[in-house]
């Protein structure tokens, strides 16, 4: 008998899942042999022990240490992007103070004409928002006569009522939200 | 609990953070305690318990509402503990460092107390013997009582290899208690005393 263990060893570790019979086969043999009925016994005290095992608890403000790892990884991520988005503008500023140089360094074997051009495109982008401002003051006295008060008055309602409602919202997304322990 | 739960899946799945710090509130305890009975160490089970919360809160949106949220839960934190796990080997702890856990409990006196620290011990060595998987299957048949379906959905496995890692598990912590038989019975002496006469 000693070495006709199978399949009756293996059964053992399978609960539940024998059919009637085998199950009263591996009942007959667990009171022949000695080494199953040991296995079988120690299956038993395992069982038990696990299933008496309480379940753990965390300690005291899981749930706040949560929002604050939410909370750091969220500024983390920020800082991360933030740090992106610098290196890219420096990246660029770089590159561009480079390409400023390479342009800049032959002329200034002959300054005067340089500055000369230079200014005379100052003068140009003057002259330009010069021009701009006298339109946009033609435009606005046109559209005062042609517009009725009532439609102003509309508008500056609208406008008011739309920054109420982005302060509101700024202040409900950025207030900070906690769960009562 | 049902209905609390699915409104606040759908508020969180909206965008809503204090509502996940609820569902956080309400499954701590079931993922921290999968967690230690995984990874055997309540600072790392505290860890990845946060950590389990985390990557939810992060995929909330790819969640399958027609799954039940505490196995999908579950599933995270095995995975994750899987992970640790392969990483490296859990480090042996002594029993004092069980000493803030909160095992719920009706005011126990210190031998009783030192027992059920003992218990504890015990149980994790079982465990502690086991293939990451295999323990995660165990926690999951024993604590949860997932079924095999469930815990093959959980761990990504398939039926018959679930009844084969849950076999391969009872036989090995089998052995293991055969094996620690012998020492154990000098303790359990000890925590006795002359308290009961089977001592």
């Amino acid at each position: 008998m000693a070495n006709n263990h199978q399949p009756f060893e293996s059964w053992i570790f399978m609960p539940g899942d024998l059919t009637a019979g085998d199950q009263q086969a591996l009942q007959e043999h667990l009171k022949e042999c000695e080494s199953c009925q040991q296995l079988a016994q120690a299956l038993q005290g395992v069982e038990s022990r696990l299933r008496a095992a309480p379940e753990l608890s965390p300690t005291p403000g899981f749930t706040a240490r949560w929002e604050s790892r939410l909370a750091a990884d969220r500024i983390r991520r920020q800082r991360l992007q933030t740090y992106w988005v610098m290196q890219v503008c420096i990246g660029g500023a770089t590159f561009l103070l480079l390409l400023t140089v390479l342009m800049v360094l032959p002329s200034l074997r002959l300054p005067m004409p340089v500055l000369l051009a230079w200014g005379y495109q100052i003068f140009g982008v003057f002259s330009y928002f010069g021009s701009l401002g006298k339109a946009a003051l033609t435009i606005t006295g046109t559209l005062l006569g042609a517009i009725p008060i009532t439609l102003w008055i509309a508008i500056l309602v609208a406008m008011c009522s739309l920054s109420a409602l982005w302060l509101v919202a700024f202040q409900r997304l950025t207030a900070p939200r906690r769960v009562a322990q | 609990m049902q209905e609390n739960e699915s409104v606040w899946l759908e508020r969180v799945q909206k965008g809503d953070v204090e509502a996940f710090a609820f569902l956080v509130e309400a499954y701590q305890r079931p993922v921290f305690n999968l967690c230690y009975r995984m990874l055997g160490d309540p600072h790392e089970a505290e860890d990845a318990a946060q950590e389990t919360f985390f990557r939810a809160y992060r995929s909330i949106k790819r969640y399958d509402n027609s799954r039940p949220f505490p196995t999908w839960l579950l599933s995270i934190a095995a995975h994750y503990c899987i992970d640790q796990l392969r990483k490296r080997r859990v480090n042996t702890i002594s029993i004092d460092e069980h000493d803030f856990l909160e095992i719920p409990d009706e005011q126990p006196g210190p031998a009783t107390a030192m027992w059920k620290s003992f218990e504890q011990e015990r149980v994790r060595e079982l465990l502690a013997e086991l293939h990451p998987t295999d323990r995660a299957a165990v926690v999951m048949y024993y604590w949860y009582d997932f079924s095999y379906e469930e815990i093959g959905k959980a761990l990504s496995l398939t039926l018959s290899a679930v009844k084969s890692r849950l076999h391969r598990a009872r036989r090995s912590m089998a052995d293991e208690w055969i094996k620690s038989q012998s020492q154990i019975v000098p303790k359990e002496r000890e925590y006795h005393g002359e308290q009961s006469p089977a001592f």
